[in-house]
């Protein structure tokens, strides 16, 4: 089954879209700060990353780069899911490689599993 | 007819955009008017009865040139601060907004969540109660909204303080095991040793209880994995100092002279990395000073901040 990092600092959030993807089948990893979860994707070498930008301890974005910079994880596909909405943020996700960009509040969560499968399908 | 008049007072209008009067255009054009009719009957006045020495009425024009241009400062200086106010006011929006969003996220979540489970075989079980998770959430945004209408409250003079005697060790106590499991997320260790037969400050304990958990809140968000944050309480004279270290990012010199102010919220590395809507601070400065403290900080970068305040013992 396919494994899943979910980083996400909001643990309401985490806890509903964990428990969802666990029920749906995945195996879900989550993390609430972005070093936590940089060190859980090394650790896991998931299928899927689900990102969330303003994290403490480490952004997004940042999280991003160093996974582009580690060969180990380079190619695991990366899901921004967040509720910022800046252009200057999503260009830069897009340009670090990430298969899609979420706004939370505008997706129910049947949306957001149709591109996970989507994003998992395509590998 | 009506708005012309209205126009006409210039006074109000300042006040209403919170300006001092000197540095107010409405007021400074008029400032200006008045001048410059001043300006041309005195050298009417001159001209006719010195009519032998020109260079008084040149000196009169040039002292009223000199004026005009240092009121044409105050006034492009006034207008600087009208849209940096504006622009400060726009970013607030956009963060507020971001803000709102998290928890409403969570509520479409839960909801769709509880709308599955209803439905049928698909499911999204986990064993989560989701009545309770969109009742947390609830109050998040509501304290938000507080804050806000605390905010506007101070700015309009509204604010209304109780005085009454206020343990804030037990304030204190309360604030840390409520932000325990936070603090236990981040890694971080947060640590409160009450001191013993400490006397009671005068003040409002609501106020004073979201004083505290500003600063708590701030300490455990800018630290690191690991990180120590320390709180502590001792009397100072016929005050209570209450004070909390952090082992966290600490505060460029640059950025320190801003800490207290209306939206400003640390940039550079940490700046996107935090969430905070700009307001703990100015709200915590706002409340302690009008309850008669005093409050401040020290700080290194990459070393870490104290921050503390001092409140009057009741009755002293």
């Amino acid at each position: 089954m396919a494994k899943i990092v979910f980083i996400e600092d909001e643990p309401s959030l985490q806890k509903t879209l964990g428990a969802f993807l666990t029920a749906q089948g995945y195996e879900v990893f989550a993390a609430l700060d972005g070093e936590t979860g940089l060190a859980a994707v090394r650790r896991e070498h998931p299928d899927l990353l689900l990102l969330d930008l303003v994290l403490p301890r480490k952004h997004g974005l940042e999280v991003l780069e160093d996974i582009r910079k580690d060969q180990e994880i380079a190619a695991i596909p990366v899901i921004v899911i967040t509720n910022m909405e800046s252009s200057d943020a999503v260009e830069r996700a897009v340009e670090l490689g990430a298969k899609a960009y979420l706004v939370k509040t505008n997706y129910t969560l049947e949306e957001v599993l149709a591109k996970i499968k989507n994003v998992l399908g395509r590998r | 007819m009506r708005e012309f008049f209205e126009r006409m007072n210039v006074i109000g209008e300042c006040r209403r955009s919170r300006l001092e009067l000197w540095s107010c255009p409405p007021f400074l054009f008029v400032v200006m008017g008045l001048i410059n009719v001043a300006a041309m009957i005195s050298s009417y006045l001159l001209a006719s009865r010195y009519v032998e020495e020109p260079e008084a009425a040149a000196l009169v024009v040039i002292a009223v040139a000199l004026a005009i241009f240092l009121i044409g400062n105050s006034i492009i200086h006034g207008f600087t601060q009208i849209v940096e106010a504006d622009r400060m006011k726009s970013e607030f929006v956009a963060i507020v907004s971001h803000q709102l969003r998290s928890p409403l996220s969570i509520f479409k979540w839960s909801l769709d969540a509880m709308a599955d489970k209803a439905g049928g075989p698909s499911g999204s079980g986990g064993g989560i109660s989701h009545p309770e998770i969109l009742r947390e959430n609830a109050e998040k945004m509501i304290q938000l909204v507080n804050v806000l209408l605390e905010v506007s409250r101070i700015e309009s003079g509204r604010a209304a303080f109780r005085r009454e005697p206020v343990r804030i060790d037990e304030l204190t106590k309360e604030v840390v095991r409520f932000s325990a499991s936070y603090a236990h997320a981040s890694a971080v260790a947060l640590d409160f040793t009450a001191p013993v037969g400490l006397a009671a400050v005068r003040g409002d304990s609501e106020k004073i209880k979201m004083v505290i958990q500003n600063l708590v809140d701030n300490a455990v968000r800018y630290s690191r994995r690991g990180g120590r944050v320390a709180v502590g309480i001792a009397p100072a004279g016929a005050m209570i100092e209450w004070w909390i270290s952090d082992t966290g990012v600490g505060i460029p010199k640059n950025q320190q002279k801003f800490i207290f102010q209306k939206f400003f919220r640390l940039s550079g590395p940490l700046d996107r990395q935090t969430e905070g809507s700009g307001l703990g601070l100015y709200i915590a400065r706002s409340i302690v000073t009008a309850l008669g403290g005093e409050i401040g900080f020290s700080s290194a970068e990459d070393k870490g901040s104290t921050f503390w305040f001092r409140l009057p013992v009741y009755g002293a």
